[in-house]
């Protein structure tokens, strides 16, 4: 129950930006200050949305003024050519640009990175020279001169401030949602995305999609503004201009675009004052600004505010090692439906070489399976089959008697879990999200509906951080505040939360790549609880490790590899004494093999 | 026919150009994985630095050059030091990618700046021809123009002069390490990061002489940087990212492929042809077509 | 200072090095000489830091904390580790030949820090006659070698800078057993040859053998050290190789 005092915390920060709004026009001296304000308001609109698809998607794209360019020329000819009022050519704008967004993202994300940028350059070109070309739509390089919306220049900027203040909520409401964790993990490693169940081309195709919508919006903004539209505004420069705003402000923060909006609108203000005349002196600016901000503050000016609070507050004091966890207090949330994980017949090779050869694996529900073997025996290869992440050139891969999809985070989406040699986190991010993230595998609920906060997304929401409390609780982190960010806890902590993360979704397959690296004695016990555990629950566990005796002490079954194929299976007693398994390991010299093979009791 | 043989003519002789910023652009690519933005910046660099120290300052023309070729390559180590290393460790591309266009865009500005502080002056600056011969030469239906015929003899000079660097000279057999495996050069004792920091003045260095080659055929203007940079992208796409005889290749064909546009379609279609030309490489073979990507067999 | 001393001074000596990558030092405390014209192995599983070791050594990673001489030089002085200038060179882990780069054109890299000395080439053909296989192939490129090969590659790269002190990472790693014969037997001549030799490997059966000292690396730190003889016979060793 929000006490009073909390409430109107609260609501302190939203009423305020509230008055802010309402009081802007007088606040500002002139007509011509509150025009650029709101002409700012139409660019935050396109920062709002590059923010989503470079921040959370990670992709750079240089070119979007050519959605702005769309937008701009949807609503101006509508208006002239038909009459429309402009709030309608406002929703036809964003719904045509989020369909050319899609269009357009499909061939470039494929690429990545610098050929993205380069990529989304030539679409604004392209548009460009065909919205010139088509005189008689266009009017070809003197534009169309569209009726300017008939409200006074006050009238114009609430308008336009309401407009940005629901997107900026709409956009929040997904960033905090699962879709927004899937974007933030899918820039971190598309790998671990794809373990996570989420399909990373069709997440970045969204945020493209969302961000050329957006785009599509601030661009019809501008005639309705104006009363006339050209090619000239939606140039080059004004991508970069936008860029700028959401590097500066803190590309991936909420609160970046609007803070370096502000700053950049700000900075011709200033500078008209010192120099003669903008353009060039600004530009200068933009670009020592831009250079500056990517080697100073790489996370922006809300990520360096962020970063200093997070020093002054609790959650930087490096957490205490977590107490080991006694067996009998642990409870993992079982699967669905336990299956058994079958692997017969595997086959691959790799430039030639057989790296697998016939492997075949039964996991029950419930069991420990070891899976060992000298350097270059295949054992990654193999839990990389299983999981998806590699193709196999033959063999059967069975989850509860049904074959397992053929891409990753289609048996992630199966029940196939996993984690990595070195655990992949979210190290700004705390604790709590990083869980999070791996209760969201079990959504259930459409995007639409977190947009929207509606009560479904919100139910959803709740039960999500109620179990994501109990998983923490479950692998021994319970007693760790939960703000604390992944950066700063132990190794062995590290792998907790992402044994927790991975078994969040209830996984029916657990595989786990030498969790073990880098723990101390006391750690490994703690990770031996946790394992059981998660058996205990009905998963079926499939282990790597070099650590031979922790193999042999955690595991029901073992299963040894070498040079592709199994030598030996059974249990781990059997798997001891074994001739074959001792040689594969130690096989050399034989006096050296026989004194060692004699501890290896 | 003769149409044809014009088109394949201009062809070459844009493409040279292209061919020349993908050459310097490979250099620096191959031994920082990554892409410099404001390379095409030090092909504007070459034009406009040089025709204001020979015309405006009265530098003869060879020391001009030098002094051009020169400024542009500590400009280019400057680049790689403050642009580039910094983020060297972290995979996020977006890091170099804002800092070198941040490069590009200071350096386009500071020059605009530079050249129209007179009232009057313009964003271009006329390029007079340096040769001894500036009319063309006429072979039969052909005009044969020696500032452009230089450009080609340029290309062949700087391939030539960085394939001899590579095979047969310690310190770009250390760069083709560089450009192979970083960590594994380091390990041997080659100095890493010198040897990228020369890379990138090397390729300014190229960019600049290009630049100033370039000048009596499309003038000095300070605006073409970031054009050349997407054209050398492109060709580079087409050839194969960081590989000599790539860029060249890529160079070519993308002009011939431009001429060839704008001859039988029209200037509007050019960037659309283009755009349809990369998209189609990278989906296809995003390594271009000289990659010589090796592996164990 | 005798001669005794001098003798003891010389040669890698490593006190008290701390070192990393990010915030968590994978090294701690790590203390190890290698005396000249000596085998010295180390051993331990996979994240015990046994390549940051090496990779400190090369200066790829530098150390926090503690001291690396050789031959009572310090190797960090100016900053950047001399190692490879000092005379120390390094296979690396998994090989790490330049695959785009001929055979001929490897070596001649490996001899990157005798680049201005005239026998540079005369000294990268003697490599090419001493291991055959590379000689046939002197214009293949590294890429197309086989792991033995390449293997053997790696160690001519380090050869032809004169070392007095050769590193070797995981030699064995990843090559059939016979393979990893020969290569055993290519650092057995090395050490006939009065090179020092430091051997980093996670199996103990093929490098306790050669060695004169062995030393387990766990979690950063040497747990244990001592001759392989004596060593065998340790509980303590035992448990810190098996079952950690």
């Amino acid at each position: 129950m929000t006490t009073p005092s909390r409430l109107s915390q609260r609501l302190a920060a939203p009423l305020g930006v509230v008055a802010l709004i309402a009081a802007m026009p007088a606040l500002l001296p002139n007509d011509f200050r509150l025009y650029t304000a709101i002409t700012a308001l139409t660019y935050l609109v396109i920062a709002l949305g590059l923010n989503v698809v470079m921040g959370y998607a990670g992709v750079i794209s240089l070119g979007h003024a050519a959605f702005a360019l769309i937008g701009a020329y949807i609503a101006a000819a509508a208006e002239f050519h038909l009459g429309w009022p402009y709030w309608w050519s406002w929703i036809v704008a964003m719904v045509v640009c989020a369909l050319l967004g899609v269009v357009t993202s499909a061939p470039a994300l494929r690429l990545g990175g610098f050929a993205v940028a380069i990529v989304t350059i030539f679409y604004l070109s392209v548009t460009t020279t065909l919205i010139l070309h088509y005189r008689s739509v266009t009017g070809g390089g003197d534009g169309i001169a569209a009726a300017q919306a008939d409200l006074s220049l006050d009238q114009m900027w609430w308008a336009y401030a309401f407009v940005v203040a629901v997107l900026y909520l709409a956009i929040r409401n997904l960033v905090l949602s699962p879709v927004g964790r899937g974007w933030q993990i899918g820039r971190l490693s598309p790998v671990l995305a794809e373990s996570l169940g989420v399909r990373v081309s069709v997440m970045k195709v969204g945020a493209f999609s969302l961000a050329a919508a957006l785009a599509g919006l601030g661009g019809a903004m501008y005639p309705a503004l104006n009363g006339y539209t050209n090619t000239e505004p939606f140039s080059l420069g004004m991508g970069i201009l936008i860029l700028l705003m959401v590097v500066l402000g803190g590309e991936g923060t909420l609160g970046g675009p609007v803070l370096g909006a502000l700053v950049i609108t700000g900075i011709p203000v200033i500078l008209n004052e010192a120099f003669s005349a903008g353009g060039n002196q600004s530009e200068f600016v933009y670009g020592g600004l831009l250079l500056a901000v990517v080697l100073i503050f790489p996370r922006g000016l809300v990520g360096a505010i962020k970063q200093q609070w997070h020093r002054l507050s609790r959650g930087r004091r490096l957490a205490t090692t977590a107490q080991p966890v006694a067996l009998e207090e642990v409870r993992f949330a079982p699967p669905d439906a336990p299956a058994a994980l079958e692997i017969r017949g595997a086959f691959k090779s790799i430039g030639g070489l057989r790296i697998l050869d016939d492997v075949s694996l039964a996991v029950e529900p419930g069991q420990v399976h070891g899976l060992v073997g000298p350097n270059g025996s295949g054992k990654t290869t193999l839990l990389n089959l299983i999981g998806g992440f590699l193709r196999a050139e033959g063999g059967v891969f069975r989850l509860g008697g049904v074959d397992l999809p053929s891409t990753a985070s289609g048996r992630a989406r199966a029940g196939v879990s996993r984690t990595f040699q070195h655990p992949i986190l979210l190290e700004y991010a705390s604790i709590f999200d990083n869980v999070l993230a791996g209760v969201d595998a079990e959504r259930a609920v459409r995007p639409l509906h977190y947009l929207l906060r509606t009560g479904r997304a919100r139910r959803a929401a709740e039960e999500a951080r109620t179990h994501a409390t109990e998983w923490l609780g479950a692998v021994g982190l319970g007693a760790v505040d939960p703000t604390t960010l992944a950066a700063n806890i132990s190794p062995g902590q590290r792998r907790q939360l992402e044994i927790a993360r991975a078994c969040a979704s209830r996984p029916r397959a657990l595989l786990m790549d030498e969790p073990a690296v880098g723990l101390s004695a006391e750690e490994i016990g703690s990770l031996m609880t946790t394992v059981r555990a998660a058996a205990a629950s009905g998963v079926a566990v499939v282990l790597i490790d070099h650590n031979v005796d922790l193999v042999l002490r955690l595991c029901d079954v073992v299963t040894v590899l070498d040079a592709g194929r199994v030598i030996a299976h059974g249990p781990p007693e059997k798997i001891r004494t074994d001739p074959m398994v001792i040689n594969a390991y130690l096989g050399g010299d034989p006096e050296v093999s026989v004194n060692l093979g004699e501890v290896v009791r | 026919m003769v149409d044809f043989l014009t088109a394949v003519q201009a062809g070459i002789e844009t493409g040279a150009i292209y061919a020349l910023v993908a050459l310097g652009l490979g250099i620096t690519y191959a031994t920082s994985n990554a892409f410099n933005f404001a390379h095409g910046e030090f092909v504007m660099v070459g034009a406009v630095l040089g025709v204001v120290l020979w015309q405006s300052m009265d530098v003869p023309v060879g020391l001009a050059l030098l002094l051009t070729v020169f400024v542009a390559s500590a400009a280019g180590a400057a680049t790689e030091r403050v642009a580039i290393r910094p983020f060297a460790a972290v995979k996020d591309a977006a890091g170099w990618m804002i800092a070198t266009l941040g490069v590009a865009i200071m350096l386009t500005a500071g020059f605009t700046i530079a050249i129209t502080r007179e009232p009057g002056s313009t964003d271009t600056r006329l390029f007079p021809s340096f040769l001894p011969r500036d009319r063309p030469w006429i072979v039969g239906e052909f005009l044969l123009n020696p500032n452009r015929m230089l450009l080609v003899g340029l290309l062949v000079v700087v391939a030539g002069g960085l394939l001899w660097l590579t095979k047969r000279t310690h310190v770009g057999r250390a760069l083709g390490a560089v450009a192979d495996d970083r960590e594994a050069a380091a390990i041997r004792g080659i100095p890493v990061n010198r040897l990228t920091m020369l890379a990138f003045a090397i390729g300014a260095a190229v960019a600049a002489l290009t630049g100033f080659a370039m000048g009596p055929v499309t003038q000095a203007s300070v605006t073409i940087g970031l054009g050349l940079t997407i054209k050398g992208f492109v060709a580079s796409a087409i050839g194969g990212m960081g590989s000599l005889g790539g860029a060249v290749v890529g160079g070519l064909a993308l002009g011939l492929t431009e001429q060839f546009a704008l001859r039988y379609l029209g200037t509007q279609w050019q960037d659309l042809i283009i755009l349809a030309v990369l998209l189609v490489m990278l989906s296809i073979k995003p390594e271009g077509f000289f990659s010589r990507d090796v592996r164990a067999v | 200072m005798s001669d005794e001393q001098r003798a003891i001074d010389d040669g890698l000596r490593i006190e008290g090095v701390t070192a990393g990558y990010g915030a968590v030092p994978v090294l701690e405390d790590v203390c190890l000489t290698v005396p000249p014209g000596q085998v010295v192995a180390v051993l331990g599983p996979n994240g015990a830091g046994k390549t940051t070791l090496l990779k400190t050594i090369s200066g790829i990673v530098r150390p926090r904390m503690g001291t690396i001489t050789y031959n009572r030089a310090d190797l960090f002085e100016r900053g950047s580790s001399t190692a490879a200038a000092s005379g120390i060179a390094h296979v690396p882990e998994g090989r790490r030949v330049f695959s785009r780069r001929t055979v001929e054109e490897n070596i001649l890299l490996g001899g990157w820090v005798r680049r201005r000395e005239a026998g540079l080439h005369a000294s990268r053909d003697e490599m090419l006659e001493r291991f055959p296989q590379l000689g046939a192939r002197r214009h293949q490129l590294a890429g197309s070698l086989s792991g033995g090969e390449a293997q053997m590659l790696a160690i001519a790269m380090a050869l032809v800078a004169r070392p007095s002190l050769v590193m070797l990472d995981e030699p064995s790693q990843g090559l059939a057993p016979l393979v990893v014969d020969s290569v055993f037997a290519e650092i057995s001549e090395l050490r006939s040859q009065g090179l020092s030799v430091l051997i980093v490997e996670q199996s103990a059966s093929r490098s306790l053998p050669l060695a004169d000292v062995a030393h387990v690396l766990s979690l950063g730190r040497i747990v244990v050290s001592g001759p392989p003889e004596e060593l065998t016979e340790n509980a303590e060793f035992r448990d810190a190789y098996l079952g950690i």
